[in-house]
């Protein structure tokens, strides 16, 4: 239990770290109870006492229990209708703004003002920053894939191939294509993906991705693992065809030491570029 | 409170019954060991008896007033945020695939012809297989048949062209909260989706966040839930729709991996039944004492 309060106490501070709708969501509340607005009461006080059990470590960790430890702490959070009831507050302000009585002394453009305020807040209560780097690296990553994948096909239009290739190539390979096949997927580096299945990679496999992003970011196809065993382009060549692959795309970066041993165990590409080289096996 | 259907109701329990329909081929297709392509058959063939059953079904419509002045302006400000949403959505540069691989499933399925026997991720047989909560989500079977039907690429489908469909309905979802909130009142409506359509853009800060799931990972699930879902269900229960409540319930199990069923709009309705009691309670105690 105490792991659980930790974990709510510092998923609170994440979530209120990033952007500041919480707070927003909070002011709302407070404006909508001192309002006293006579309609939807239910809803207003559920979320009065949802918020406050997702603030709380206590009843968040018993909330995160309940959705158990596949989710993190935000998404207690969907319990708590906070876009409806900011916007509820919003309008209700406004609305009253419109009708009331006492403001009707107020200038059109200063209504209009208030109005203005109140959508600057709300683009300051987000993270100005603005983490989308995960989101931007994307289409340029998809890009590549389908330009490699459209040269392959080129040379095999239909049936199955199994690629080896550098993991930004097999990020969207299968995405793009059904019928490449790999002999490691996306959840060799993304270990998030591992909650969707039994099976795990064994040494063979892993010993394929240590060495191709070795190759990627040194240029080496030698490669020392840490018990000093060394594992070359011919070791990771059986490996690969006792695994089926039948296409091997290397980086195109490989040092001058590199590219003699690409030669010597694969001989000439099917296709060469800065970036990549192609080989079928 | 009145429970007539309006036209964002019967949009939305129409997409909450398509939900069911294909849980219901999905769970055929699996526990009967039938292909992918068995399953689509039986989801093409439930939704053609649900249209007929919709075109014969008896519908009433809910009299609307006209907007008028500064509440055409706040409908027209709304329209023109959606669309720029929708647009940002389409182009795609945005998409947040990390730790999902719906994508590569539904390929799978197209590709093989099978449900969950082959590993999306490598395109081999499973040695272990998957664990049995997450064949029972139903959402890749459905973009699967869209796949099927649309010819475009299954990624441009799944990542950018659902998104904009989810879009929509989490607009028709709190377009139906409005109403329930604001009834009569069509210039709090208008007002209230706005604001909600200004929250969702300036709110995409952080992954967990309804903007972040609606402008950059629209068919995931959880974004489903969040945004169309769970927005819905709270229409339902101020109106107090049961069977739209019950429909809720049973479309999140079949979208998103809960605990047995249970999950956001099972402790909504509970908590949402529960502090309602609770305040009438104590609003008759206040009455009594003064």
């Amino acid at each position: 239990m105490a792991e659980w309060i930790r974990l709510a106490d510092e998923g609170w501070r994440a979530y209120t770290d990033s952007g500041k709708y919480a707070a927003l969501l909070l002011a709302s509340l407070l404006y909508l109870i001192i309002n006293k607005k006579k309609d939807a009461q239910q809803f207003l006080w559920y979320s009065v006492v949802m918020s406050a059990s997702c603030i709380f470590p206590l009843t968040a960790a018993l909330l995160m229990m309940y959705q158990t430890k596949f989710y993190d702490y935000q998404w207690i959070w969907t319990l708590v209708p906070t876009t409806a009831v900011i916007a509820v507050a919003a309008t209700t302000l406004l609305a009253e703004i419109r009708t009331n009585k006492e403001m009707r002394n107020l200038k059109s453009w200063q209504k209009w003002g208030v109005a203005v305020l109140l959508v600057v807040m709300t683009y300051f209560s987000g993270n100005l920053q603005r983490n989308q780097g995960d989101t931007l690296n994307r289409q340029e990553q998809l890009q590549t894939t389908v330009n490699m994948l459209d040269l392959l096909r080129e040379q095999q239009e239909e049936g199955k191939i199994t690629l080896w290739a550098p993991h930004e190539i097999l990020e969207y390979a299968r995405a793009v294509d059904g019928d490449i096949l790999l002999p490691y997927g996306r959840n060799m580096w993304d270990k998030a993906l591992n909650a969707y299945s039994y099976d795990v990679y064994d040494e063979q496999r892993n010993t394929l991705y240590e060495w191709m992003e070795n190759a990627s970011e040194t240029g080496n196809t030698g490669q020392v693992t840490e018990d000093g065993t060394e594992i070359t382009l011919q070791d990771c060549l059986h490996i690969a065809k006792n695994l089926g692959v039948d296409c091997i795309i290397l980086p195109g970066t490989l040092s001058d030491e590199g590219m003699s041993d690409v030669d010597i165990c694969l001989g000439e590409a099917t296709w060469i570029s800065d970036s990549y080289l192609i080989f079928w096996l | 409170m009145e429970n007539k259907l309006t036209r964002a109701d019967k949009i939305l329990i129409g997409f909450l019954l398509i939900i069911g329909l294909s849980e219901v081929a999905n769970l055929v297709a699996i526990v009967l060991h039938k292909p992918f392509s068995a399953g689509i058959r039986l989801f093409i063939a439930a939704c053609v008896i649900l249209m007929i059953a919709v075109i014969f079904l008896p519908a009433k419509e809910t009299h609307r007033i006209a907007l008028t002045g500064q509440g055409k302006i706040v409908h027209l400000a709304f329209i023109a945020l959606f669309l720029l949403q929708l647009l940002y959505i389409l182009q795609g540069k945005n998409v947040y695939d990390g730790g999902d691989l719906t994508v590569e499933t539904v390929n799978t399925m197209l590709t093989t012809d099978t449900i969950y026997q082959i590993n999306p991720l490598t395109g081999q047989a499973f040695a272990q297989g998957m664990p049995m909560r997450l064949k029972i989500i139903s959402l890749p079977m459905l973009y699967a048949f869209l796949c099927r039907v649309i010819p475009l690429e299954s990624y441009f489908i799944i990542q950018q062209l659902v998104p904009a469909i989810v879009l929509a309905l989490a607009y028709f979802a709190y377009s139906a909260l409005a109403e329930a909130l604001f009834a009569e009142d069509t210039w709090k409506q208008s007002v209230f989706l706005l604001c909600v359509a200004i929250l969702i853009s300036f709110g995409d800060y952080m992954y967990g966040m309804e903007g972040f799931g609606v402008l950059h990972a629209g068919y995931r699930g959880a974004t489903i839930r969040m945004a169309v879902i769970v927005p819905y269900l709270f229409s339902l229960l101020i109106r107090r729709n049961r069977i739209g409540i019950v429909l809720c319930i049973l479309a999140e199990a079949c979208i998103v991996w809960t605990f047995y069923g249970m999950g956001a709009c099972v402790l909504i309705t509970f908590f949402y039944v529960a502090c309602g009691r609770i305040w009438r309670k104590l609003s008759e105690r206040r009455k009594g004492h003064g």
